[in-house]
């Protein structure tokens, strides 16, 4: 039986034991003259809780882990007939093996053609033990629940501790999947801190990836200091907010103090549209418009602009996260209490007075929460850099040179043929958990910052 | 007794709500006036429009006259931030700014640019928190922040607050609903010495509080003023009935 044969079959005896488990119970009770401790529907809940579940989970284990044990087995195997062959031969002998099972592919090697049979011989039999421990486990624990379904068994505590703890592990999984993900960068980025000294990572001004293949190639010395990339990045980071901060502020200050209603019902899903353009949008925008214009503009004044210019870039990413500031400090602004604002009003304050001598200074902190976090979107920001910004790596603080940052060469990096053991592109991953940590600093500060906000009028 | 204010055929509506129909009431100077009546029956709201604060509610119109000595403060031509500037306002709920307690008491008299010599606002903060009898209190920490304070002292700070402005009228809106008995007696007794030199409308809830601290009362029901007069005659014998009633606590 199959994977989902055997989940349907599972389904339809949970649905037979929440019916038998009722009934039960409602039966015993009116032989016993006794009422039960829970609501019926709780008995059912429980047997099918212990029906399905733990079945259901020793199916899903099976599912993602006999083939890899399988085949660890059988890579064992091969290992020892196969002494004289060199190990990374192994697992090519292992696929061909797996090949010959499935029958795509013949071979003359006997050898490998018995070990094929057995290979075969050995699934079958593990899936045929599979559907039977599934069976015999539901049906072992369908009984037990079925015997527990009795009047004086208080069966919602333990139905209620079952969601629970449901509930416990969807929320670990995100954190595990963070974790995972974090462990995995991590894992990598050590292997490239073997090559290459992490010191040099952090502190070198020189950013070359192109390594040479051959010893006779020139030009290819292979520097990994990352620092212009990451000035790169916060270079465009920087005038992402410059233009975004106080349009979005000012926006979101209209919009909550001045704005008629009717204005506001019109721009608020407005901006969000904004927010809901891909980001692929903008990157055309900002390599077809955004950046000839402001190269045509520097040279109408005699400057020379770069046509993958940080500005361009720069200035669209801003764009890109004027609604995501507006909104949140909206939501700061309005958490400020409307007494605050009648108290200001009261005292002879101009609605002005009122906005820059109450309200901003009391939603500072929440302000400074959502800046925070709009730098660290900017700054992790990947498809509008990647089409408007250019690879070459230059130390550059002028907005109309070309830079480059630290997605750009990340998707450089791991785009197109790559070998996953050359410090070219493990360097990727060094880059990514450097990334991380930014990012994840600036989110922690951006919470504390509003969490301080929230306390002071709880 | 000469009028401080005066309210005529004031009606208020929020949208298409009528929420005080045709309110007529004089207001003495020197004295205190408890507006008085069920939830909703459009005392606070009557309130708000003596300081024009209803203009702030979106939906809310205001029609008829209301004189502040002898100029209508709904006159087209009137700013409303200066009425508000003449007169005080306290809240239902202690709201000190989170500045200091200093800054808080000074923010009337910057804005309204009453003086521009330190010197002097230092004179009027500490004037003002005289007026409210916690100076010895909170000498020593005028730069604390005002709202590390319990909540009897912050209702008091908003008091203070509103006398740095050296306001005419002073408004409140039912200041003690939020404090424990203790802190209500000091607002209380603090009232009756404040009495003496400004004009004060309080809207409470305590039928207690009216009839020990005001001189008129006013009875609100249903958006409509019912009886107004002397506190002991609408407590003692009042005209209406409904008045009786709710003073006897038969309904409300």
């Amino acid at each position: 039986m199959d994977f989902s044969t055997l989940t349907l079959l599972l389904i339809a005896l949970s649905g037979l034991m929440y019916v038998l488990c009722c009934n039960r119970v409602r039966r015993t009770a009116q032989t016993l003259q006794q009422r039960p401790k829970s609501l019926l529907r709780y008995y059912g809940q429980n047997a099918v809780i212990w029906t399905f579940i733990p079945a259901f989970c020793f199916l899903l284990l099976f599912a993602f882990f006999h083939s890899i044990l399988l085949e660890q087995y059988y890579l064992h195997i091969i290992a020892d007939v196969y002494a004289d062959s060199p190990e990374n031969q192994h697992r090519l002998l292992l696929a061909q093996m797996k090949n010959i099972a499935a029958g795509i592919l013949s071979s003359e090697d006997v050898q490998l053609q018995n070990l094929a049979q057995d290979f075969a011989a050995s699934e079958t039999l593990v899936y045929r033990a599979r559907t039977w421990l599934v069976v015999l486990l539901a049906l072992g624990l369908a009984g037990f629940a079925y015997r527990k379904a009795v009047p004086h068994f208080r069966v919602r505590e333990s139905v209620e501790k079952t969601l629970q703890r449901s509930f416990l592990i969807a929320a670990s999984l995100a954190i595990f999947t963070t974790i995972a993900i974090v462990a995995s960068l991590l894992f990598e980025a050590v292997r490239f801190f073997y090559a290459y000294p992490i010191f040099d990572f952090l502190t070198g001004l020189h950013w070359s990836p192109n390594i040479a293949l051959h010893a006779d190639q020139v030009g290819s010395s292979g520097a990994f200091g990352m620092v212009p990339i990451l000035a790169g990045t916060l270079l465009i980071a920087l005038i992402a907010m410059s233009l975004a901060v106080p349009i979005g502020l000012c926006s979101a200050i209209y919009m909550s103090e001045f704005a008629h209603p009717r204005f506001r019902n019109f721009c608020k899903p407005t901006l969000e549209i904004l927010a809901g353009i891909p980001t692929v949008v903008y990157g055309f925008f900002a390599a077809l418009t955004a950046a000839p214009f402001f190269r045509k503009i520097g040279l109408s004044l005699g400057l020379e602009v770069s046509s993958e210019s940080a500005l361009a870039a720069g200035a669209v990413m801003g764009i890109m996260i004027i609604p995501f500031i507006s909104s949140l400090s909206d939501d700061v602004i309005r958490a400020v209490p409307r007494s605050l604002r009648d108290a200001a009003l009261g005292l002879g304050a101009t609605r002005a007075e009122m906005v820059t001598k109450v309200l901003l200074p009391a939603a500072f902190p929440g302000l400074v929460g959502a800046f925070l976090l709009a730098v660290s979107r900017a700054i992790g920001e990947t498809m509008i850099v990647v089409m408007a910004v250019g690879t070459a790596a230059n130390l550059t603080f002028n907005p109309l040179e070309s830079v480059t940052t630290v997605t750009v060469q990340i998707v450089g990096l791991l785009t197109g043929d790559t070998v996953f053991d050359s410090p070219k592109t493990l360097s990727a991953f060094a880059l990514g958990i450097t990334l991380f940590v930014i990012t994840l600093g600036l989110n922690i500060a951006a919470l504390a910052l509003s969490r301080r906000i929230a306390e002071r009028y709880e | 007794m000469q009028n401080k204010m005066t309210a005529r055929n004031v009606e208020v509506h929020y949208g298409d709500k009528m929420a005080l129909d045709g309110i007529n009431l004089d207001i003495p100077q020197h004295q205190i006036l408890a507006l008085i009546g069920a939830s909703g029956c459009g005392k606070s709201t009557f309130l708000r429009c003596l300081n024009r604060m209803n203009d702030e509610i979106s939906g809310c119109r205001v029609s008829g006259e209301i004189f502040l000595d002898d100029e209508n403060i709904y006159a087209p031509k009137i700013d409303p931030v200066l009425v508000r500037a003449r007169i005080g306002m306290v809240f239902q709920k202690p709201n000190p700014f989170p500045k200091s307690i200093f800054d808080n008491i000074a923010f009337g008299p910057r804005i309204n640019r009453i003086t521009e010599s330190e010197a002097e606002l230092r004179d009027i903060v500490h004037y003002a928190l005289e007026r409210v009898g916690m100076m010895d209190e909170v000498k020593d920490r005028l730069q604390e922040s005002a709202t590390g304070l319990s909540g009897g002292q912050q209702q008091r700070i908003c008091i203070a607050r509103a006398l740095a402005i050296a306001p005419e009228v002073l408004l409140m809106d039912e200041p003690c609903s939020a404090l424990d008995p203790i802190a209500t007696t000091r607002i209380e007794e603090l009232l009756e010495v404040l009495s003496s030199d400004y004009t004060i409308v309080i809207v409470t809830h305590s039928m207690h509080q009216a009839a020990r601290i005001s001189q008129r009362s006013a009875f609100f029901h249903l958006g409509e003023l019912i009886e107004v007069g002397a506190t002991d005659k609408i407590f003692t014998k009042p005209d209406d009935q409904r008045t009786e009633n709710y003073i006897t606590g038969r309904f409300g």
